[in-house]
């Protein structure tokens, strides 16, 4: 299934708890927020958002990355475009 | 495992909350907390008082989603007793809860200064934010001379302050006990860089100060320094640091020294007894030494962990935790084990006019990093830390 993951740079304050938790798909750059990777590799531009294609066990972690924002900067959607996190 | 109570109802009890009624459909689970509200983020305290987010997105959790948790919580609630030997703690209203599990997760208490007129503002809970919105909302219609703030104190509580008052075009002193910022962390390099953002945004820093007053009978009009200085202030921000709850935990038999002491599983001396997050002064095997640590991440991932152990899932306690804020944009990320004090050895990277980055190391290995300006080698560091495996002695 796909997810399309978005980073909000104005709320993220680089706390990078999504990074540790799901490194295969955040990671921080150098003003010290979140972008979204594609399992490790950042293809093209460096960017806050990014559609990948993940397993369920995968979606399961980078929801759980996303929960762990103290900020909640992180929002998930479905292939359909719904919200999922923050519900 | 029948009943797991948990005492604090913050990211560590939460998370322990959350992670073990994954892990047991069945374990009753009761959360006790202080506060009267459902879980919320402190983090996002500062963004929500300068009207960037708003109040519900504060809230990470609802009361209906404890109820469909079937987690148990307990809100307003204190705790008179924990007896680790038959196994209940009694609470406030006087009921006595039996547990298999405890959990204690009760945060850490605020350092707060004397003789509060209103006006002086504490940035700990959500209540506190809402109070100081609406400080901020009186004094923005008083004449523009009189829309001064002071804030006391010179760490990360201290920063919000300084970034939501500049925020709010509130001119604003700064009362620092020693002679820059966060003077028992930071270098003197580091120190000098903040110090130079600041006057570069003209804040006005007044440093070793050693006492003050707070001056105001109904209202505060301002603070006077020892030497005489007046500074007028309509707000006056404090943020001079936390402590755990000490000597409550003492009289219930724990071992307590800067916090309640655990092992590298975050087990206490009693079976089945863990203590997580602020409240928790665990062996951290990637330091080499007991640490406390009063950040979001470790509160977070320590009660996840400890829910785990409970459902049958024990292991050592790994994560290198940091925590981030910023000065008027500038950057400062913290990693590790950073008690300038108990490392054995500290060495700068890096030392330039905007920038200043700093390992601390022990027995060789980095513990810790305080990166200023330039967080570049964050993740490198943050992996070199994840390597270490020090042995409790």
């Amino acid at each position: 299934m796909k997810l399309r993951i978005v980073v909000d740079p104005d709320l993220c304050i680089g706390a990078a708890s999504c990074v540790t938790i799901a490194s295969d798909t955040f990671v921080m750059n150098t003003e010290n927020k979140a972008e979204v990777i594609d399992h490790g590799e950042a293809i093209g531009a460096s960017t806050n958002e990014r559609t990948i294609e993940v397993t369920e066990e995968e979606k399961a972690n980078i929801l759980l990355g996303a929960q762990s924002c103290p900020t909640l900067a992180v929002s998930i959607f479905d292939e359909n475009g719904t919200q999922i996190y923050p519900a | 495992m029948e009943n797991v109570v948990i005492l604090g109802g913050g990211i560590a009890g939460t998370s322990a909350a959350e992670e073990l009624r994954k892990l047991d459909v069945d374990v009753n689970i009761t959360l006790v907390e202080q506060e009267h509200h459902p879980l919320y983020s402190r983090v996002i305290l500062g963004h929500y008082v300068m009207g960037k987010v708003p109040r519900e997105k504060v809230f990470l959790k609802t009361w209906e989603w404890y109820e469909n948790q079937r987690i148990d919580v307990m809100p307003s609630v204190r705790i008179e007793a924990i007896d680790c030997v038959n196994r209940f703690v009694k609470t406030s209203e006087g009921r006595e809860l039996p547990f298999d599990a405890l959990v204690i997760a009760a945060g850490s208490e605020l350092n707060t200064i004397g003789g509060e007129p209103r006006g002086v503002s504490y940035l700990r809970g959500i209540d506190d934010a809402d109070e100081l919105i609406a400080l901020i909302r009186e004094v923005k219609m008083r004449p523009k001379e009189e829309q001064r703030a002071v804030v006391i104190g010179g760490g990360f509580i201290a920063f919000e302050y300084i970034n939501i008052f500049a925020h709010f075009n509130i001119p604003c002193d700064v009362v620092l006990r020693g002679k820059g910022f966060w003077s028992h962390v930071l270098s003197e390099h580091a120190q000098d860089v903040l110090m130079k953002k600041a006057k570069a945004n003209g804040l006005a820093i007044h440093t070793n100060v050693k006492e003050f007053e707070l001056i105001g009978a109904k209202n505060i009009e301002g603070v006077k320094l020892a030497d005489g200085t007046f500074l007028p202030a309509a707000i006056v921000g404090v943020g001079i640091g936390t402590h755990p709850e000490k000597s409550f935990f003492k009289e219930q038999g724990f071992d307590v020294e800067r916090g309640i002491l655990t092992n590298e599983y975050l087990e206490t001396k009693y079976p089945s007894v863990y203590a997580v997050g602020d409240s928790a002064e665990f062996f951290d095997v990637l330091a080499g030494r007991s640490v406390c640590y009063g950040n979001w991440m470790n509160a977070q991932m320590q009660g996840r962990a400890v829910a785990k152990a409970i459902a049958g899932e024990r292991s050592v306690f790994e994560l290198v935790s940091s925590y981030s804020t910023n000065l008027f944009g500038l950057q400062m990320v913290f990693v590790g084990d950073l008690d300038r004090a108990a490392a054995e050895e500290t060495k700068m990277i890096k030392a330039t006019g905007d920038a200043s980055v700093e390992v601390f190391l022990r027995g060789g290995k980095i513990v810790a990093a305080i990166l200023i300006g330039d967080v570049s080698e964050r993740a490198a560091i943050t992996a070199q830390i994840r390597e270490n495996h020090f042995l409790r002695m």
